[in-house]
């Protein structure tokens, strides 16, 4: 819109400059996009609710350049959890699982399509990246909940790593304990499921614990070689309303409330029995321990990072090579401190929403170095409702009240001005309006609401 | 859309950091040197173009609104939430059967969420929406089923509540309790 009033000048220099050649030597892959965006309460024309999902790739010279994108499934994506990208199928570019636990998929009658609609079963899809494709609806894998009529919120967290998906069901229900949870192991070889999914509960032979009415078991995941065999990964759940309540079933309300659990479960495509490990945090109630989980794998040891948000508590533990988590540290914080997690660049990025009048995030250094803390800039913004590591050592954090639609800020930790993306602001586009028709009321038309709510 | 048909952001890393990215090469000197030339032309082309613009009228910040934020609905980070768009108006406004010459239709999308682990009852009646001559307008619910309750992790997305009100008023707040028992809220649209 603004070129239509530039001279011809400026308009030659501009084609010039697009016309220009943009890639460095060697070209780089086009894969999957670097940071996924979700906005879970997105409305396209009329639908609200759907839920938007923004791709956002990084150009050549790395962040803060960026291009925006909608990204679509091959039915309506709403993510309320972070997403997770792993090259799951192998061909060096990473796809994306995307949950989305209050949509129900089903099998249109003689149609082949697969269609979606509100519910409380949820659904999961995988949009698969590769070299010169953006994921999309041509190359996604709709994995409905294994059984329909569960109304556990199957997608409500998810986690990846090479053939394998693991997805939880936090509110799915056991015999006499509702709300007690499950995690889905979902094995692929290249994009085909192998076979049925394993259904892991904390009643499960080897998985410390015991399911119990209102756990949440599955409410948060990681999955990660963090020890153990080679190349095969240890799964990590989140319980974060598990009481506290020594061993054996107990009724709900028994013990500590709400003090939650972590299990860690070693080299979980095994054949051999499960080895687990249950990791208790602060024992206080409702301190709601494995909220958010984070684990980073490398050169060096790995690491793992649970929250407890209800008491500003993060534990940090080093997993050996056998498998077995050590705590190392623990760092307490302010307004719902470890809220969301995000670990990478040798630092746990620490999201506290509520810290402050707009939110904080805190970068801690996992050698125990002194913090950065990054306060928000605008009140109620809740910015660190998620984070997640980009490019280069920038953090990317959530802010989804910021404004009427929600933002994400690319913060450079090595100091330097804060970039904010928002749908609307001429680089991130807006949901999309019906294309043809009258003119749209407000409450008509495409509509971002949330985003930043939801990275990976 | 592919991502390669997006605009760039505009800006760019800061020049003293690009050449200390490990694994990633740095381009090539004359090409960098050429477009950097070209770029500051179009910039400066630009920014007479923009500054004219600019120059004709600041515009006003926004107010402030709670439209499109988490309002949550008792305490905690895990507690039920409500999401509130802009309220659409100038809607026809029926009456048996009659379409009322003065009065207008608005409909207002409403998203409930309730992450926590215990269930939380609604009030029995959505709150009324206030005018800007401050005249309260009772909700009547359009679309969605009725909504007595929300379940651990239930998320209500379809509902859509309508509201009558002259020609020409504008909706400017909510105000009436939200939970059963629980303290009456304002939102500022």
């Amino acid at each position: 819109m603004r070129a239509a009033g530039t001279p011809a000048l400026l308009t030659a220099l501009l084609t010039a400059l697009v016309a220009a050649p943009v890639h460095v030597n060697p070209p780089i892959r086009r894969c999957a996009p670097e940071i996924v965006v979700a906005d879970p309460s997105g409305q396209e024309y009329r639908s609200p609710g759907v839920g938007s999902l923004y791709a956002l790739k990084f150009d050549e010279y790395g962040p803060p350049r960026v291009r925006a994108a909608l990204t679509r499934g091959q039915v309506p994506v709403t993510p309320e959890g972070p997403l997770a990208r792993a090259d799951i199928d192998g061909d060096g570019c990473e796809d994306l699982v995307v949950g989305s636990p209050h949509v129900d998929a089903f099998r249109q009658p003689d149609a082949p399509a697969i269609g979606a609609g509100p519910g409380d079963d949820g659904l999961v899809q995988i949009l698969w990246g590769g070299p010169g494709d953006s994921p999309g609806v041509r190359d996604t894998t709709v994995l409905p909940a294994p059984e329909a009529g569960r109304r556990g919120h199957f997608g409500w967290s998810v986690a990846a790593a090479k053939g394998l998906v693991a997805v939880g069901a936090p509110h799915e229900d056991a015999p006499g304990a509702a709300d007690s949870g499950a995690v889905y192991l979902f094995r692929l070889s290249g994009r085909e499921v192998r076979d049925a999914p394993r259904r892991i509960t904390q009643d499960s032979p080897g998985v410390p614990g015991n399911g119990e009415a209102g756990d949440a078991f599955g409410w948060s995941l990681a999955l990660a070689d963090l020890g153990g065999l080679t190349g095969v990964p240890e799964l990590v759940v989140g319980a974060p309303y598990e009481d506290d309540d020594g061993a054996g079933r107990q009724q709900d309300g028994q013990g500590v409330p709400h003090a939650g659990a972590v299990t860690l479960l070693a080299d979980v495509t095994t054949a051999g029995p499960t080895r687990g490990w249950r990791l208790s945090g602060p024992s206080a109630p409702g301190a709601r321990y494995g909220y958010a989980l984070a684990t980073g794998e490398g050169d060096g040891p790995a690491y793992l990072a649970a929250s407890a948000p209800g008491v500003d508590a993060v534990n940090l533990y080093e997993v050996t090579p056998d498998g077995e988590p050590r705590p190392v540290l623990q760092w307490r914080g302010t307004g719902a401190f470890g809220f969301s997690l995000a670990l990478g660049y040798g630092r746990l990025a620490v999201g506290a929403p509520y810290g402050g009048t707009a939110g904080t995030v805190t970068a801690l250094p996992l050698d125990g170095g002194p913090a950065t803390t990054l306060p928000g800039s605008g009140a109620g913004d809740r910015f660190g409702w998620a984070v997640a590591w980009a490019d280069d050592g920038w953090l990317l954090v959530g802010a989804p009240d910021r404004g009427t639609t929600g933002a994400v800020a690319l913060v450079p930790l090595g100091g330097g001005e804060r970039i904010w993306l928002a749908p609307g602001d001429g680089f991130v586009p807006s949901p999309p309006s019906a294309g043809i028709g009258p003119r749209f009321k407000p409450n008509e038309q495409g509509v971002a609401l949330d985003f930043g709510a939801s990275m990976g | 859309m592919d991502v390669r048909d997006m605009p760039t952001l505009p800006g760019g890393r800061p020049q003293a950091a690009r050449g200390a990215v490990p694994g990633r090469p740095a381009p090539p000197v004359r090409r960098v040197l050429l477009r950097t030339a070209a770029l500051g032309a179009v910039l400066a082309a630009t920014s007479a173009v923009l500054t004219a613009s600019a120059a004709q009228g600041q515009a006003p910040p926004p107010p402030p609104t709670d439209i499109g934020r988490r309002l949550m609905l008792t305490a905690g980070f895990d507690a039920p939430w409500m999401l509130v768009q802009t309220p659409g108006c100038g809607y026809p406004n029926w009456a048996r059967g009659v379409r009322h010459p003065n009065r207008q239709t608005c409909r207002l999308v409403v998203l409930f969420g309730n992450p926590g682990p215990d269930p939380v009852r609604l009030a029995g009646r959505f709150p009324d929406l206030v005018d800007d001559r401050g005249t309260a307008h009772y909700a009547v619910r359009v679309s969605g089923v009725p909504l007595r309750a929300l379940r651990p992790g239930e998320r209500v997305v379809r509902l859509t509540f309508s509201y009558g009100m002259p020609k020409g008023r504008r909706p400017v707040r909510l105000q009436g309790a939200v939970l059963a028992g629980g303290p009456g809220v304002r939102v500022t649209l």
